[in-house]
């Protein structure tokens, strides 16, 4: 018995020595990593942070100095900086902490870089991880060198550098809970299983959503197009006007105009800068382009009707034939879509990643087809329609398939549209006026962009055919009144500025190209 | 049942009695053997097994002899028949294959305006288009208009200007729109006209055949064997000399050559849509220097035609 409980104590303490040793190893180890530790973590204590003085969050900037320091823009990051030390501000779009050291992308605009903060001789623990803390979105400082990668960093703008840290200070901190990540905003709808930001909470959190690299491409191509539309008219003699948006009476027929109360009595908002266009050809300034928001009362809710929206507008006159203004529309659109084509790449090439499309292909010059010769392709598809009947929107959408079939282009012209469905002011045509008109419709991708004509500038006629169309003289006196004493043959036409980019870059709704988009059920942000 | 298979006791006892409930009618047992297919011939059953045999060899033979037969007289038949047409080729060779049947053809133009699409690569024009353009003209209202296509960025300005007649003003009142849109085309030129309803047409050689039955809608209906001859040389010019290796393209013109010895025109005692094929392939080619002499002779009086100025302008 004794043997056996010796033996048993003798087994039990060889498992129990075992045991303590392990045990006192793992103690011996921890009082190893704490004095470790404690001398990592003394200056808490006795001596100082050696990092301190190097983060931080940055008083609040109110002008109190105008520092002398160069700060880098982060696409002047390139292996040309290899090894200098930087000074950066950009948004710190996220951070992964790892141990001792902390991985971040510092993003501004569309271009972004990683950067990198390890614990080391001038970089303390605190440190890394203040920087891991800093909350997404925020603003940040940081110094440190430009270091060359020996693998591309697949996830930046800047593949062939990162920045090693030193200093990190927050401008700006942004707060901790985000309405919408950039990453999910930033994700196409294909990436099936991942989360995507739906179109109202983008709206309702517009400042951040327009942080996107891909929101940064789409308004730096809008505004491309309102610089081109002004560079080619510009470059063909014409004037650029304001008009006014606050008037008296509707200028387009009448219907779909906000009332606005002015002073004791009410106005209305600009529905087009039509007449405005059209007084100032009167006024001899013969060729007049604007640019400026247009109101329309629409309630419709679809992917390309807004309420308010940018329309670049211009009328001239010409001596002969309305082709002579036709011409230089024709031109305009395609050295448009030249310049968008050859200026613009790299905003295509990164809309496309998130909303993938097929480039946008036009002639040149542009393809010109009269109205009865779209009709007879309907017909052959086998619509069956009238000669003089409106194209419906599916009519008007297989049209530009079918056009796109046979001729390979997005973009074509459609002359001489029968003349009951235009607006009263379009000039017949000379051989047929009862049935077709000088007027003509701009299509992309299947969508009408512009729509424009010859207008009648003869007060008499113009008269005469708006009784024709059971429309009361003395509503468009003042219309009327501006061709009394002589007015040039003239033409024009106008175009949304969204519904151009939407339809360029492929977009499926024209919220995607309006900054502050306005439709009946959205007036804010 | 056919006595030339072998046979089979019947595995099921037709005539054995069966009670049958007598509730609903009767019918007849569709077991039983009937009159008509008597199994094999009686004369077997009674033979004893070798014999049978010998029976069932000396029928199989016999009707094989009547299958030889049968064949023997199809050959003779088949063998008669390409004398017999020899002899009419040989007779009618002298007046020439007309078409008899009346048969009218439309208007391919149809009403209002046709439009033909034809998507080429500007830096290799198909130069008969220059030459059929130019046809185009004499006999219709042509609308031709080049359009350069987007994907394209540099190109010479010379070759829009070529193609280019009549104005959009007056669009309606011409019989043909030549849309030309220069762009990269991956299997050579293509012609489109209606894609609804249509296939693409491809290639050189088959664009000029479609142009050319809207000039002459008769040109490959009416003479047969000059069709057949223009069709011939259309596929030579198409196969060896544009889409041909260097060993076909020279075969090609050696045969030209031969033929052009005896004849002015490539086809018939005419100008005709193949020698403007021939010509803008050896162009194409780059075969027109080194052109063995009765070519180079008829590619001069080809040169020398008002119709070929505009090609030569794009060639040059």
């Amino acid at each position: 018995m004794d043997n056996m409980d010796s033996g048993d104590e003798g087994q039990l303490s060889k498992k129990a020595l075992k045991k303590q040793q392990k045990d006192a190893e793992k103690a011996a180890k921890k009082a190893q990593y704490k004095k470790q530790d404690g001398k990592e973590n003394e200056p808490k204590g006795d001596d100082k942070d050696v990092s301190e003085g190097c983060y931080g969050d940055l008083v609040m900037i109110q002008s109190r100095e105008r520092i002398d320091r160069k700060i880098y823009a982060l696409k002047e990051l390139t292996s040309d900086l290899a090894d200098k030390k930087v000074w950066v501000r950009a948004r710190l779009q996220t951070s992964r902490s790892k141990g001792k050291q902390c991985f971040f992308v510092l993003r501004q605009q569309k271009w972004t870089v990683q950067g990198l903060i390890y614990v080391g001789d001038k970089i303390s623990k605190q440190m890394v991880k203040f920087v891991a803390g800093i909350h997404k979105e925020s603003i940040i400082d940081v110094e440190g060198y430009v270091r060359t990668v020996s693998q591309k960093v697949e996830s930046c703008t800047q593949q062939d550098v990162e920045l090693h840290a030193e200093q990190v200070w927050v401008v700006s901190a942004a707060e901790p809970r985000l309405p919408l990540l950039i990453e999910d905003a930033s994700r196409p709808d294909s990436e099936e299983g991942l989360a995507t930001v739906n179109q109202d909470t983008r709206l309702d959190n517009r400042v951040i959503d327009l942080r996107t690299t891909t929101n940064q491409a789409i308004f730096r191509l809008e505004a491309g197009v309102c610089k081109l539309f002004r560079e080619v008219l510009d470059n063909e003699g014409f004037v650029e006007i304001h008009t006014p948006k606050i008037i008296s009476a509707a200028s387009e027929g009448g219907a779909n105009v906000f009332k606005v109360s002015y002073f004791k009595g009410s106005a209305y908002l600009a529905q087009s800068p039509q007449l405005y266009k059209q007084m100032c050809i009167s006024a001899d300034f013969e060729k007049v382009y604007t640019v400026g928001g247009v109101f329309r009362a629409e309630d419709s809710n679809t992917h390309r009707h807004l309420t308010e929206f940018v329309g670049a507008d211009m009328e001239m006159c010409f001596n002969y034939h309305y082709h002579e203004v036709l011409d230089v529309l024709d031109k305009l659109f395609v050295s448009i879509f030249k310049g968008l084509r050859d200026r613009y790449v790299e905003e295509i090439a990164t809309v496309g990643k998130q909303y993938p499309a097929e480039p946008f292909k036009f002639l040149e010059p542009s393809l010109r087809l009269e109205y009865k010769e779209g009709v007879a392709m309907l017909r052959e598809a086998g619509i069956e329609m009238e000669d003089d009947e409106d194209l419906s929107t599916p009519n008007e959408k297989l049209l530009g398939r079918l056009v796109k079939a046979k001729y390979d282009t997005d973009f074509y012209i459609l002359d001489k549209f029968p003349l009951a469905v235009r607006p009263f002011y379009t000039m017949p045509d000379p051989n047929n006026p009862a049935k077709w008109s000088n007027s003509y419709d701009f299509f992309m991708r299947g969508e009408e962009i512009m729509s424009g004509a010859q207008r009648i500038h003869d007060a008499k006629f113009l008269e005469e055919r708006a009784k024709l169309h059971g429309i009361d003289i003395e509503t468009i006196k003042g219309y009327i009144d501006a061709f009394r004493y002589g007015a040039p043959p003239h033409a024009g036409g106008g175009i949304g500025l969204e519904r151009v980019t939407m339809l360029y870059l492929g977009l499926d709704n024209i919220r995607k190209s309006s900054l502050f988009p306005r439709d009946p059920k959205r007036l804010t942000p | 049942m056919p006595g030339d298979m072998y046979k089979i006791e019947p595995f099921y006892d037709s005539t054995a009695k069966v009670e049958l409930p007598n509730v609903m009618y009767s019918l007849q047992n569709v077991h039983t053997a009937t009159s008509g297919s008597q199994a094999s011939t009686p004369a077997d059953l009674n033979m004893d097994p070798v014999s049978a045999l010998e029976a069932r060899q000396e029928r199989i033979i016999s009707k094989l002899g009547e299958l030889r037969k049968t064949l023997d007289q199809l050959a003779g038949q088949y063998e008669a028949a390409p004398a017999s047409k020899t002899d009419k080729t040989s007779s009618t060779g002298a007046s020439r294959v007309k078409q008899t049947s009346n048969v009218v053809i439309p208007n391919p133009l149809g009403s209002g305006i046709h439009d033909i699409v034809i998507n080429a690569d500007p830096s290799s024009p198909p130069l008969s288009l220059f030459v059929l353009f130019e046809m185009l003209k004499q006999k219709f209202r042509v609308l031709a208009t080049s359009y350069t296509h987007s994907s394209v960025t540099n190109i010479d300005s010379k070759l829009c200007e070529l193609i280019k007649s009549g104005s959009q003003v007056t669009r309606g009142d011409h019989d043909i729109a030549l849309s030309v849109v220069w762009k990269k085309v991956k299997y050579g030129p293509e012609l489109v006209v209606s894609p609804a309803k249509q296939s693409v047409i491809l290639g050189e050689v088959n664009i000029a055949r479609y142009i050319n039955r809207l000039l002459y809608p008769g040109f490959d209906t009416e003479d047969i064997v000059e069709a057949t001859t223009c069709d011939e040389w259309l596929d030579t010019a198409e196969n060896q000399l544009i889409n041909g290796n260097s060993k076909k393209r020279n075969a090609a013109v050696k045969s030209l050559n031969v033929r052009l010895k005896k004849n002015d025109w490539t086809v018939g005692s005419q100008f005709s849509l193949v020698d403007v094929v021939m010509w803008s392939a050896l162009h194409q080619s780059q075969l027109v220097g080194g052109a063995p002499e009765n070519v180079q002779k008829w590619l001069n009086s080809c040169s020398s035609m008002p119709l070929f100025q505009t090609a030569l302008k794009a060639v040059s």
